[in-house]
Order: structure tokens, then C-alpha cells, then sequence
């Protein structure tokens, strides 16, 4: 009866035992086994869980002044765990396949053509409940947003849905919603 | 025969190790050090010029260490980052999600402030001192409703061979009524990004 390493179950015959010759083939077999799940988890490491899409070009806007609304994407910059549902038309939202903390970057560029407004928010929510919101205020009527990001870092499980949603107030809409991205980073195991 | 099986034993448990310590290093690299903290309840009465050192549970911890080793109400010691001894020299994230509502009256034009303070012990007294204070998000108020002021900056620790950072978020404000924040909506993380020495900058 051959012994086992613990953690591993390397196969050894023990001292004073005949040695089978079957024992080199499930010692090999179980080295080969290791060895596949240790280029499993190199592989996982070095290509943990990315998606990001995009925004890609200006559009009509439908932002109501007062709502709060889900931003749509129309490109998939990448994504390496089946995150995004692209391609179709468009998505509004990130699926988490892999358990684990995240860390979300909502973005937005060319917010602009307000004729009045008080504020203006991005907000990063999690299977409907806000994790990070970030407001801000026009230094004149008028003022166009470009550049404003949100970020928010919390643990998700598969399943979970992670949306980018916009809230303004004011009148005169902006007359274009903007090009931006949003992208979803996995930061460790839970 | 019985030189056969005491190789065999010796390469098994040789390889044994070996893949551990591999399995080990990936799992590491795999898993940046990460906390993650959220109020379950209201923090109230925030008059300005007030660090948060209570009302932060933590969520989330993969750090050596307990997250629950700082000191509720300490300005230095409220939540700790534990690290493994040597490590703690290097950068890190820290982000914060807060929004404030003021408890009556807003005042036009009143700015609210959100800030982040680390410190690491001292050396020789191991005492905490402060490495940096950073401003994290700005904002006037003009209106009702909540402030919601978001961000992250980046800390650099040069200062090893300490096995900890600590970090106190501070609020500031000049609204004539004090303000509060929601029962969950105030978040905060840390993450290691890696040690001194695989982090430069040219």
C-alpha cells in the first residue's frame, strides 16, 4: 500500500514494501495533476477577471431632469469572464460570473449644452442598492461635465448585477449624454 | 528496492513543498491584501473639523491579522491594515464613498471636505505618526438633499519595517446645521498594490 503526501496525494511506496511498477504511473499521474492545477491558478492570476465597455459616440439624450437613469453601452472594449452581454445592441450592465471583490470605474465625457443646472451625479449600484455615488456642482448655469468619474470597491457573487446610472437636475438637458466607459476589475478572492 | 521507495518518498515530498510553496505564491499574487468597511448605522452629528473613528464595520478583510485590531474612537488607530512584518513599506489605495445630509438648514454656498489621514507606528516609540493627509473630494452645497462625495488616492509608505497603516477618514464642513450619514452609505477600502520595492517611479 503506497503512502501519500497531504496536500497534494503524491503516491510513494513505503520502506520494506515491494514496489509495484504501477506506482511510477499514479506517481506521474498525480504530479501531472498538480501541475495542471497549478497552471490553472497561474492562468487565473495573471488574467483575473476584466470587462470594460464603452460609450462610444455622442446620442440623442433621454436623461429627464430629476430621474435617475441606467446608462447603456454600446462596445465591449474586452472582457475576459463573460461579464458583458455584447454583442447585442446594447447593455446596461456588468454580470458577475466569479465571486469576489471588484472594483468599478464609471466615467463620463461631453456632458454638455445645459441651459440651467444644480447637479449633477454619477452613481455605481449593485443589484439595484447605490455602493458609490459622487455629486457635483456647476461653477456657472450652464456648465458642461466632462471628465467625471465615480469609483466604488465591495465584494460581489456570481449573479450579481453592477449598473452606471446618471441623476441631474436642472432644465435644457444635456443635448448630448456623452462618451464614456465603465469598467469592472476583480481584486481578490472572497 | 528499499532505496526505490526512500527516493521516491524523499522527490514526493520534495515536490510537495515545492508545488505548496508555487500554489502559495500564485494565491498571493492572485489576492491583493484588500479591506473593505461600511457604516450599518447612522454616524450622526458631524459638526466639522471631526474625524470618523467610529461606525465603520468591516466587510470584507484578506490581510494577515484581524481587521478589528484598531481602536474604535482612536483619531490614529481606528481601522488597522495589518500586513506581514517587513511588507507594510509600499502603496496602497484608499477610497471612500460618503454622502452627508445636514440635519436642518442648509447654508447656501457651505462646502463640505472628505479627507483621508494614515499614519504607521514610529520606530522608536511606536507611536503613530501621521504620513499623510489627502483630500478626497470637495463640494458646496447649495440646495437640500445629499452630498454625495466620492474618491480614492493613492498612499505611499516608505517608512518599513512596519507592520500596519492605519487610516481615520475626516470630514470637514461650515453648514450651520451638523450633518449625518445614512446608515450604509458610507464605504470605504484599502488595498495593497504592492510592496517598496516593486513600486517605482521614475
Amino acid at each position: 500500500m503506497p503512502d501519500y503526501t497531504p496536500i497534494w496525494q503524491i503516491p510513494y511506496p513505503c520502506v520494506g514494501e515491494d514496489v509495484d511498477p504501477s506506482i511510477f504511473c499514479e506517481f506521474a499521474d498525480a504530479v501531472d495533476a498538480a501541475l495542471y492545477a497549478l497552471d490553472a491558478e497561474d492562468t487565473f492570476a495573471r488574467n483575473r477577471p476584466n470587462g470594460k465597455v464603452l460609450r462610444s459616440q455622442l446620442v440623442t439624450p433621454t436623461f429627464p431632469s430629476g430621474s435617475t437613469v441606467t446608462f447603456t453601452w454600446d462596445v465591449e472594449e474586452f472582457d475576459n469572464d463573460g461579464m458583458v452581454a455584447l454583442p447585442s445592441p446594447t447593455t446596461d450592465r456588468f454580470t458577475i460570473q466569479t465571486d469576489g471583490v471588484y472594483q468599478f470605474v464609471l466615467n463620463m465625457d461631453d456632458m454638455f449644452n445645459f441651459t440651467t443646472i444644480t447637479q449633477f451625479s454619477l452613481i455605481i449600484e449593485q443589484n439595484g442598492t447605490v455602493r458609490a455615488r459622487r455629486k457635483w456642482k456647476p461653477s456657472a448655469s450652464g456648465s458642461p461635465f466632462d471628465g467625471t468619474q465615480v469609483k466604488g470597491t465591495f465584494p460581489c457573487v456570481a449573479s450579481d448585477v453592477i449598473t452606471g446610472r446618471f441623476n441631474w437636475t436642472g432644465t435644457g438637458g444635456p443635448a448630448t449624454d456623452g462618451i464614456g466607459w465603465f469598467s469592472a476589475t476583480f481584486v481578490c478572492d472572497l | 528496492m528499499g532505496a526505490i521507495a526512500l527516493y521516491m518518498q524523499c522527490l514526493a515530498n520534495d515536490l510537495e513543498s515545492k508545488f505548496t510553496a508555487d500554489l502559495a505564491s500564485y494565491t498571493s499574487f492572485r489576492n491583493r491584501y484588500t479591506g473593505v468597511w461600511r457604516n450599518a448605522a447612522q454616524i450622526s452629528a458631524l459638526s466639522g473639523g471631526d474625524y470618523i473613528t467610529t461606525g465603520l464595520t468591516n466587510i470584507f478583510w484578506n490581510a494577515p491579522g484581524s481587521p478589528n485590531t484598531g481602536t474604535a474612537g482612536s483619531v490614529t488607530d481606528p481601522y488597522r491594515f495589518n500586513l506581514p512584518g517587513q511588507v507594510a513599506g509600499g502603496a496602497y489605495e484608499i477610497g471612500i464613498y460618503a454622502n452627508f445630509v445636514a440635519s436642518g438648514t442648509v447654508t447656501v454656498g457651505s462646502t463640505r471636505i472628505l479627507a483621508v489621514d494614515t499614519w504607521t507606528p514610529d520606530v522608536v516609540s511606536t507611536s503613530l505618526g501621521e504620513i499623510e493627509g489627502l483630500s478626497v473630494d470637495y463640494t458646496e452645497e447649495t440646495n437640500t438633499g445629499g452630498e454625495f462625495l466620492q474618491g480614492s488616492v493613492p498612499i505611499i509608505n516608505e517608512q518599513i519595517p512596519y507592520n500596519n497603516v492605519t487610516f481615520t477618514p475626516w470630514i470637514d464642513h461650515n453648514n450651520a446645521s451638523t450633518l449625518n450619514i445614512p446608515a450604509g452609505q458610507m464605504m470605504m477600502w484599502a488595498i495593497f498594490i504592492g510592496p517598496g520595492d516593486q513600486v517605482e517611479v521614475s
